[in-house]
């Protein structure tokens, strides 16, 4: 058990609970930003789709995508409370 | 790209990011073996890296808040020494990055009989590390250079990265441990950094985007990446590389013959 304990700390494995509820947090922003990436392709090859280089997705996707990721670091790295 | 595709390429992302297989390597033989187009790899490939960014940070994460807190004493001490020598060993790879960046790509455009040659380096290289004699030295910043430049050439799909540098690290006579923290922290700086620029600069949105595929590869190459990290220090530590070597020395086999 101690030996279990002393790999536990090494590798730093669990985290507390209020961790993974950010990483959730976290997660779901990555999702919206997805969401807004999403799209862009046309049925037709000869056919332009002008909506593959919206605002939508060129810039507020990808803002809200790193945004995303950057609280996930947050949230990992949050010291949880005692 | 469908959703058995993204968990199987997320997985394999996620394992061989930490073992010392090359995980571009296996990308590569397993966009062959799936038949996957490239019509969407970048941004799968920038979301199942970010997805192992993510696991190295859950398990060295008192390292690095240890490390942070060290940083912000402004002080050079033990921590800001250590975090300059991660930023010194980063300056071979952005050399690379910003010079060589469109040579490099077009590498990774299925040519399996490259990726089955370096594989078999992989192999050499880690079988060499595996039977040299062990050391307790610590990382310097010469060594730590040294170590970035095996990082930089590791770019080459099919060369392991963590192989690569741990191999270098532990014929330079270093601590095992020391050595395998650092390979996997190392790799933290030039990811966030190159993942951030491609990100900002819109180049992930030119291509259709599915959903569902992203996902399942984020999540398969997270969970995975935890697991393998772990698994990873352990077997460093036991010295047990020369497994790897065999392993990387038949698929790079494969890789030849099947091409």
């Amino acid at each position: 058990m101690a030996k279990k304990d002393t790999e536990t700390q090494e590798t730093g494995f669990a985290l507390g609970k209020e961790n993974y509820r950010l990483m959730a947090i976290g997660f779901a922003i990555i999702v919206f930003g997805f969401i807004l990436m999403a799209g862009g392709g046309s049925d037709n090859p000869e056919v332009f789709n002008p909506g593959i280089f919206s605002f939508r997705r060129i810039t507020l996707a990808p803002i809200i995508l790193l945004i995303g990721f950057v609280f996930e670091i947050y949230a990992i790295m949050k010291k949880p409370k005692a | 790209m469908n959703e058995f595709q993204a968990l199987i390429l997320g997985l394999v992302q996620g394992l061989t990011e930490f073992l010392p297989v090359s995980s571009s390597g296996h990308l590569e033989l397993g966009h062959a073996i799936l038949g996957v187009e490239n019509d969407n790899n970048l941004l799968f490939a920038v979301v199942v890296h970010f997805a192992t960014v993510l696991s190295t940070i859950v398990v060295f994460r008192k390292d690095i808040a240890a490390l942070l807190a060290g940083v912000f004493k402004f002080t050079w001490n033990d921590q800001s020494k250590y975090v300059a020598k991660l930023l010194f060993s980063a300056v071979p790879v952005l050399i690379v990055g910003l010079f060589f960046k469109d040579q490099v790509e077009q590498l990774f455009d299925g040519w399996l009989v490259f990726v089955g040659c370096m594989l078999i380096l992989t192999a050499l290289l880690l079988a060499f590390a595996n039977f040299s004699k062990p050391g307790e030295g610590q990382i310097s910043f010469k060594h730590a250079f040294i170590i970035g430049i095996a990082q930089a050439i590791a770019v080459l799909p099919g060369l392991s990265r963590s192989g690569a540098t741990i191999a270098t690290g532990l014929i330079l006579k270093n601590n095992k441990s020391g050595i395998a923290r650092f390979s996997f922290l190392m790799v933290l700086i030039p990811i966030i950094g190159a993942f951030s620029l491609d990100i900002l600069k819109g180049g992930l949105s030119e291509s259709e985007v599915n959903l569902m595929p992203l996902l399942i590869g984020f999540i398969s190459a997270f969970i995975s990446g935890l697991l393998a990290c772990s698994w990873m220090i352990k077997i460093v530590r036991n010295g047990k590389l020369i497994y790897f070597a065999i392993y990387c020395f038949v698929i790079g086999l494969i890789a030849i013959f099947a091409a």
